[in-house]
């Protein structure tokens, strides 16, 4: 959470004297979402190529795991690409399209992933596995990992122990009697066969012990004939599902459609394992339904995968949609970076105000199933996979809201302000205090009450919290109590009662409570008179501000403010009702009552709708 | 498409009047006893099939076979790579070069193979006093040869998408392997065409072996056009039906291994 995968630095590309990218400097985030949003030409896609290792740079460092990668080629870089056009390999079916990569690249980590595989299945810790597999990541050469593999199960096979013993002993068994062995023996296993002969006994002494020992099993297994291929096709399999094409294995890659094309060439990538997923405007191939419906998937996929993605488009709505980080860039230079809503509502520049602007950014809340209400209207929508009363913004794109007569309207809004460009009109609409931006072929004039009206299908939903408890998923050492939920918007958590501005869970459900550190206000002159009152444990000046850690009845809390405190000194902290963030948890962690709550509340939901 | 059917037609009786029938007429003429082409006089006969007896004809019939299998090695050991560098390039006009290093086959073939036996028998050049020997003869039908090579690899190297390259290199492959796995099975069907189009000539020309071989080095082309030459078109033509079977034979062996191989 919060480490930084890949960092870019001042990279500079200059091409036919024409400057693609300069001074850009930017750093991803493990498992972040992040976005490369420009107009074609901007070198979003240059900036993508430079990452994967196809084009070269002039100036500039690019470190992957703080480890300098701009020397590498590609096929060297722990970094697979989907192609806007796929590039899936016209003389390969399905299958070998995705063993591809694990068949020939130079990493050969079938072993690796195989034997990792191997030890889950005979129940080997999850700490065990890590230790390995952190070991197998130091060797250098692929060929290697192999005979490593083989030694670390033999070290730790009781069979190859216990033979070792007896070849030891057979050496010396004429020094020593068959009682002696057999006592030294009986430590190990049990024999119930007192009257058995020095080679029955030990015959039934290996036997037993292969029989038992889990890493002798997974020896053979590891060397058994036709083990690499057996991991593969496990690992495709897998990858296939990710993806929804289970059963396509031995599919044509020419029989496919595009939507299946794009999810295979997805697959091929993520069955490597990559540290970071690019992917190069890979939804623009599609058609509009497809393209909304694979939207979600994606953010869905990365979400499953703990993968970092850099996405590379020039739609504004999909930017917003899915990512947790997004980068506005123009001429090669980052004009904007920030979370979807910060760029929406505090564009730095005109160029991030008019390239965002292209769709309508509104909140809502979802009132009934296929129903949802924003602007103090409701309307219907096509999303279906929200609770009621959930909190959720909504995305119109200009293009989608379209001019009608005022009595049927629904919206009505008195025209504000008109531009013409590029033969079309751009016209912001003032409804109710809110601006709406629309589009027309025809000619309005400022001060004209029109109405509007936009379809079901072009009302792009998406929830509020999680995409806040994405956002805060990735912020650097947030702070995180677990919660219950009072009803009523109160929460009660670290032995406080709070106001939330969230309403979506039920009475007495437990949740996560996030704040961010910035968020809190210092109470200086009065701390008995603030909200939360705490002691001063530790403070660190990080270059900006002050990272303060406060005692608040016994639990830690991390506030960040521009001023410094003493330690040890009492303060009180107050923070906004709107600024207390609660996530969901599982339900295996919830009170029973509450989950068969929620699994009722979802039930009459589907039913009232089918009324 | 229907209606454009009509022009399928001239092809149809080329087709016909240039093809099938001489095909008819040459098998019907390897049963006839006659002299020339002249129909007079003639009757059915099994003697030509009786001359096939002799020994020779299977030895011409190989020689024939060694000459254009060596001929196909070296014009895809040559062109290939020739093919690959320039399509591959960064030239601006690569067709240009690719004519360009073919220069000398724009000048008449019958020239060249003069030159090159001129070249063989010259005082100036000892040592490489080849005429008269197998493989100057190779030799020079590799020369002669080799466009048919280089073109058809050429044309589907330059479809070849390079993006494939990428995605190759991109999934951790390194450039000779993905060379291995993805550029030469995508560009294979571009050398069988070539295989294709230099075995035949090279298999049943004489000219070459004629000329550059003195007449020492004889196949089954020479024995052809001697036959011909002395207007035993009976024999001729039961040279020449045989000539075609061994070559579909060989092409149909050739495409039966090429669908067997399956790319992986």
């Amino acid at each position: 959470m919060g480490k930084k995968i890949l960092i870019l630095k001042d990279i500079k590309k200059v091409y036919d004297d024409k400057v693609i990218l300069d001074n850009f400097n930017l750093s991803i985030n493990e498992n972040e979402f992040v976005t490369f949003l420009g107009p074609s030409g901007c070198g979003k896609t240059t900036c993508l190529r430079i990452i994967a290792g196809f084009e070269s740079m002039q100036q500039g460092s690019l470190l992957l795991d703080g480890r300098e990668i701009s020397n590498l080629p590609p096929h060297k870089r722990p970094i697979n690409t989907v192609f806007q056009k796929y590039e899936l390999f016209p003389n390969l079916n399905v299958f070998d399209n995705i063993a591809f990569g694990l068949r020939n690249n130079i990493y050969s980590n079938v072993y690796d992933i195989g034997a990792l595989n191997l030890m889950k299945e005979y129940g080997i810790d999850e700490e065990e596995r890590d230790l390995l597999n952190k070991k197998i990541q130091l060797i250098e050469k692929p060929n290697d990992v192999k005979k490593f593999l083989n030694t670390y199960f033999m070290e730790r096979s009781k069979y190859f122990m216990a033979k070792e013993y007896l070849e030891a002993f057979d050496k010396e068994f004429k020094h020593l009697r068959y009682s002696d062995f057999k006592d030294r023996l009986d430590k190990v296993v049990n024999i119930d066969n007192q009257d058995a002969s020095y080679q029955e006994y030990k015959e039934i002494v290996l036997k037993d012990i292969s029989d038992n020992d889990i890493y002798y099993k997974m020896l053979i297994r590891l060397n058994s004939k036709g083990f690499k291929e057996a991991v593969i096709k496990e690992e495709v399999t897998k990858s296939l599902k990710l993806v929804n094409l289970e059963g396509y294995e031995n599919r044509d890659v020419s029989s496919l459609s595009g939507g299946q094309m794009q999810r295979i060439a997805i697959a091929r990538a993520i069955v490597n394992k990559p540290r970071i997923l690019l992917l190069d405007e890979p939804l623009s191939a599609l058609d509009l339904k497809l393209r909304k419906s694979m939207r979600l998937e994606l953010k869905e996929m990365q979400r499953k995968l703990g993968i970092t993605f850099i996405f590379v488009t020039h739609d504004q709505e999909e930017a917003m949609v899915m990512s947790d980080t997004v980068v506005v860039m123009n001429n090669g230079v980052i004009q904007q970076m920030g979370r979807p809503e910060e760029i929406y509502n505090q564009p730095v520049n005109k160029f991030v105000a008019g390239f965002i602007g292209e769709a309508n950014m509104l909140e809502g809340v979802y009132s009934e199933l296929r129903r949802c209400k924003f602007l103090d209207k409701e309307f219907k929508v096509s999303a279906h996979d929200f609770t009621v009363n959930d909190d959720i913004y909504v995305l119109i794109e200009r293009n989608d809201i379209d001019i009608t007569d005022i009595e049927s309207a629904k919206l009505v809004g008195v025209i504000k302000n008109v531009n013409f460009d590029m033969g079309k009109y751009y016209v912001d609409v003032d409804v109710d205090g809110t601006n709406i931006k629309i589009s027309s072929e025809e000619k309005l004039h400022v001060g004209d009450k029109i109405g509007l009206t936009f379809s079901a299908p072009n009302i792009y939903c998406e929830s509020l919290n999680q995409t806040k408890a994405a956002l805060l998923a990735n912020y650097e050492d947030p702070n995180i109590f677990k919660g219950v939920y009072l009803g009523n918007q109160t929460v009660s958590f670290m032995g406080l009662v709070m106001k939330t501005y969230i309403t979506t869970f039920l009475p007495g459900e437990v949740v996560d409570v996030v704040i961010r550190p910035e968020d809190f206000d210092l109470v200086l002159d009065n701390p008995d008179k603030a909200i939360i009152k705490g002691k001063v444990i530790k403070t660190v000046f990080t270059g900006v501000n002050f990272n303060i850690w406060v005692d608040v009845n016994g639990k830690t809390l991390l506030v960040q403010d521009y001023q410094n405190v003493e330690i040890g000194e009492i303060i009180g902290l107050s923070i906004d009702y709107y600024e207390i963030h609660l996530m969901k948890v599982e339900d295996e962690k919830q009170p029973d009552y509450i989950v068969k709550a929620r699994v009722e509340a979802r039930l009459n939901a589907i039913e009232e709708a089918n009324k | 498409m229907n209606r454009f059917k009509g022009f399928a037609i001239p092809y149809f009786i080329w087709l016909i009047v240039l093809a099938f029938l001489p095909i008819v007429v040459m098998i019907a003429f390897t049963f006839l006893s006659m002299n020339g082409s002249s129909l007079e006089g003639a009757s059915f006969s099994f003697e030509a099939y009786n001359r096939l007896i002799d020994p020779s004809i299977a030895k011409l019939i190989w020689n024939s076979l060694i000459v254009a299998f060596w001929t196909v090695f070296f014009c895809v050991l040559i062109g290939y790579p020739c093919a690959y560098f320039v399509s591959f390039s960064k030239l601006k006009n690569k067709l240009l070069i690719l004519l360009l290093l073919i220069l000398p086959m724009w000048s008449n073939s019958m020239l060249r193979i003069v030159s090159w036996l001129r070249l063989f028998t010259s005082k100036y050049f000892v040592g490489f006093n080849l005429a008269g020997s197998m493989e100057a003869v190779i030799f020079v039908s590799v020369t002669t040869y080799l466009p048919f090579m280089i073109f058809p690899i050429y044309t589907i190297l330059e479809k070849l998408d390079r993006g494939l390259i990428e995605a190759s290199n991109d999934l951790g492959v390194p450039k000779f392997k993905t060379f291995l796995k993805v550029t030469l099975p995508l560009s294979i069907s571009g050398v069988y065409s070539g295989i294709i189009m230099v075995f035949l000539p090279a298999a049943t020309g004489f000219a070459i072996s004629q000329t550059i071989g003195l007449g020492k080095i004889r196949l089954i082309g020479n024995l052809l056009q001697s036959v011909f030459e002395k207007n035993n078109y009976n024999f001729g033509s039961l040279i020449s039906v045989l000539v075609s079977l061994v070559i579909t034979l060989v092409i149909l062996l050739f495409s039966k291994f090429n669908k067997e191989k399956k790319p992986c």
